[in-house]
């Protein structure tokens, strides 16, 4: 079944197509939103926030095919919201430990890279502005297009395009940065 | 290059994304060859790109699912609580107490129609109104585990 019917069936009170959706998008969501937050909690909390909306809004919905924009606009509004209560606490560090979990057969040269990896993305992403972060974060790993990036985050493509840039160009030196601390 | 020629740095994430028609990236590329500058920050353009792909994605260390299930259900029982359980016993008992009124009086035909429109009021009084009253979160919620 298509998104659009099954958020057809959450307005009309069918539970499995509640179900179905969150089974279907949770991961990308939950994903999104440690990308956007840098705390698995927070994640875990406001995506389940997230689907309450959509439970409750589902009557305003119009089936148009556009439903993964729509998701990421309550989503993005939710972080947004959290990030503006936190600013004074500033980045919650990134808990390592939580992601070790399912690393434990790893030979160890691969989980370091990876760890590594791991970091850095969460540190540059971290030193971005709100907004290039999402933009960066939808486009990278929601895999989507500018056009679905501006219906998201209710912009244009070319002010997308422009975000994109800026945000590309402080990863580059956060780049830079790591390879000098590396040598 | 020629010293004309603009610099097309700000225009390399749409490249390497693809978002850019053909003429553009070709334009883009030709001139990252020719430009050392923009040739550089294409290379740490892509390499950027390489580094956020290989970072895994997180997954959420529990399903949203019961979190979500109680709380709506939660939400449809605050909405529901004891006013509604008020209203609906109130109602029950105005339309057993109408019944019996009907019921006693020798009634000509047109009073079936009445007795009806009583039943009906009752009916939409008790179940009309509840359906208001869920709103938007008249789910029904099967107790399955929900894992």
């Amino acid at each position: 079944m298509t998104d659009d019917e099954l958020m057809t069936g959450v307005a009309n009170g069918d539970e499995s197509a509640l179900r179905a959706l969150i089974a279907r998008w949770e991961g990308p969501v939950f994903a999104f939103l440690e990308r956007m937050l840098g705390s698995p909690d927070d994640a875990q909390d406001l995506g389940q926030e997230t689907f309450l909306r959509l439970h409750q809004h589902a009557g305003r919905y119009r089936p148009s095919g556009q439903f993964k924009s729509w998701l990421f606009r309550i989503v993005g509004n939710l972080a947004r919201s959290r990030l503006r209560r936190r600013r004074i606490v500033r980045w919650i560090p990134f808990r390592q430990e939580l992601h070790d979990r399912e690393t434990g057969t790893d030979a160890p040269s691969a989980r370091i890279e990876r760890e590594e990896t791991g970091e850095w993305v969460r540190s540059a992403l971290a030193s971005l502005p709100d907004r290039q972060r999402e933009a960066m974060v939808l486009r990278h790993y929601q895999d989507m297009s500018y056009r679905e990036i501006a219906a998201t985050m209710n912009t244009t493509t070319s002010a997308v395009e422009a975000l994109l840039a800026r945000a590309m160009s402080a990863l580059r030196s956060t780049l830079g940065k790591a390879g000098q601390n590396e040598r | 290059m020629s010293s004309n020629e603009r610099h097309v740095d700000d225009r390399i994430p749409a490249y390497l994304d693809g978002e850019l028609k053909a003429d553009e990236a070709e334009r883009v590329l030709a001139h990252c060859r020719a430009c050392a500058s923009c040739g550089r920050v294409l290379d740490e353009s892509t390499r950027v790109m390489e580094r956020l792909r290989a970072a895994a994605a997180p997954d959420p260390a529990r399903s949203f699912w019961p979190y979500v299930r109680a709380e709506i259900a939660r939400a449809a029982e605050r909405r529901l609580g004891p006013a509604f359980a008020f209203g609906a016993t109130a109602a029950v008992a105005a339309g057993i107490a109408l019944g019996l009124l009907v019921g006693t009086v020798d009634r000509p035909a047109t009073a079936i129609s009445t007795e009806e429109t009583i039943w009906t009021t009752v009916g939409s009084t008790m179940f009309g109104d509840s359906q208001v009253a869920f709103g938007d979160s008249y789910l029904s919620f099967s107790d399955d585990g929900g894992s």
